[in-house]
């Protein structure tokens, strides 16, 4: 064992050492944030499944209509300021009920945002007065 | 008992063993680090595809979710009476719905999206409706009817499908 074979054997095992943890340590940060994003994004499915139910439920007992319209139209506000108590929000998710532009109903836009407010997962969906029964002639 | 020669020829051996020693040792044990934290790496990039695959595949169920509320809209007006009868029998039938649009009920567009109608099948208190988007994925909903047939109630959750080998790509 001479002492060139200890210094060349300790410098591999220090660089490969090093290199091994600065990937283990990436992969650590990417697994996190991806089961970060994926309770996040379950808890987004979660509230837009409540958000169903709760039409179906419960659509009919709110004034959730915009009144004197025939097609019968949804009321964007009315309904958020219904589901805003009836399906909560989980904490660092945002609801938007849009009006779609061709009047086949309102979207609902879960989204997250990271710090810089930038969108990191949404989900949109139309929903109409039709399918839970409120349109009724 | 060793003779001298044997001995010295002992010697050199363990000379030459302990020499060669260390660095293969460092090489092994570097290259088991190398590997396994290549292992982990490739383990953590296919989960995070396999969620980004799960996001995509929960954003066109929510395409297809639209595409059947946008159906129910158009299905609750004049078209309302079309919903009596399965959508193979519309066209014979259209007389008898009178301002009933059948296109509108058999095609749409939803955020710039379009969806088509594969079949609406009535039951008694509830129907099932068939969709595809343009890209081929489909999707099934049993919507619940109202006693007289042609009020929808209510909607369940979507229910992906494959495609159907004799149903020819739209």
């Amino acid at each position: 064992m001479s002492l060139a074979e200890v210094l060349i054997s300790s410098l591999l095992l220090a660089s490969s050492s090093s290199a091994a943890l600065g990937v283990w340590s990436q992969a650590t940060a990417i697994w996190q944030r991806s089961r970060t994003l994926q309770q996040t994004a379950d808890e987004l499915a979660l509230v837009q499944l409540a958000s169903h139910r709760w039409l179906m439920l419960h659509g009919s007992k709110g004034n959730l209509l915009r009144s004197g319209l025939d097609p019968c139209l949804l009321d964007a506000q009315a309904l958020a300021a219904a589901s805003d108590q009836a399906v909560p929000l989980p904490q660092g998710i945002t609801r938007q009920w849009i009006v779609d532009s061709d009047q086949l109903g309102v979207w609902q836009e879960l989204s997250v945002l990271d710090g810089d407010g930038e969108v990191l997962l949404q989900r949109r969906q139309l929903f109409s007065p039709a399918a839970y029964g409120l349109c009724r002639s | 008992m060793l003779f001298p020669g044997s001995r010295q020829r002992l010697s050199a051996t363990r000379q030459l063993r302990a020499t060669g020693f260390v660095l293969p040792l460092a090489l092994s044990a570097s290259a088991v680090l190398l590997l396994s934290s290549a292992s982990i790496h490739t383990l953590s990039l296919q989960g995070r595809l396999r969620f980004q695959a799960a996001i995509q595949r929960e954003q066109v169920a929510d395409q297809l979710r639209s595409a059947a509320q946008a159906f129910t809209t158009m299905a609750s007006g004049a078209e309302a009476c079309l919903l009596l009868w399965p959508s193979v029998e519309w066209a014979s039938r259209h007389d008898s719905c009178s301002g009933a649009e059948l296109s509108s009920l058999l095609e749409g567009t939803v955020a710039d999206q379009p969806w088509q109608l594969l079949s609406w099948q009535p039951g008694p208190g509830s129907g099932d409706l068939r969709l595809a988007l343009a890209d081929g994925r489909r999707a099934k909903f049993r919507l619940v009817l109202a006693a007289d047939g042609t009020q929808i109630l209510g909607i369940s959750d979507v229910q992906l499908i494959g495609r159907d080998a004799a149903e020819p790509f739209s």
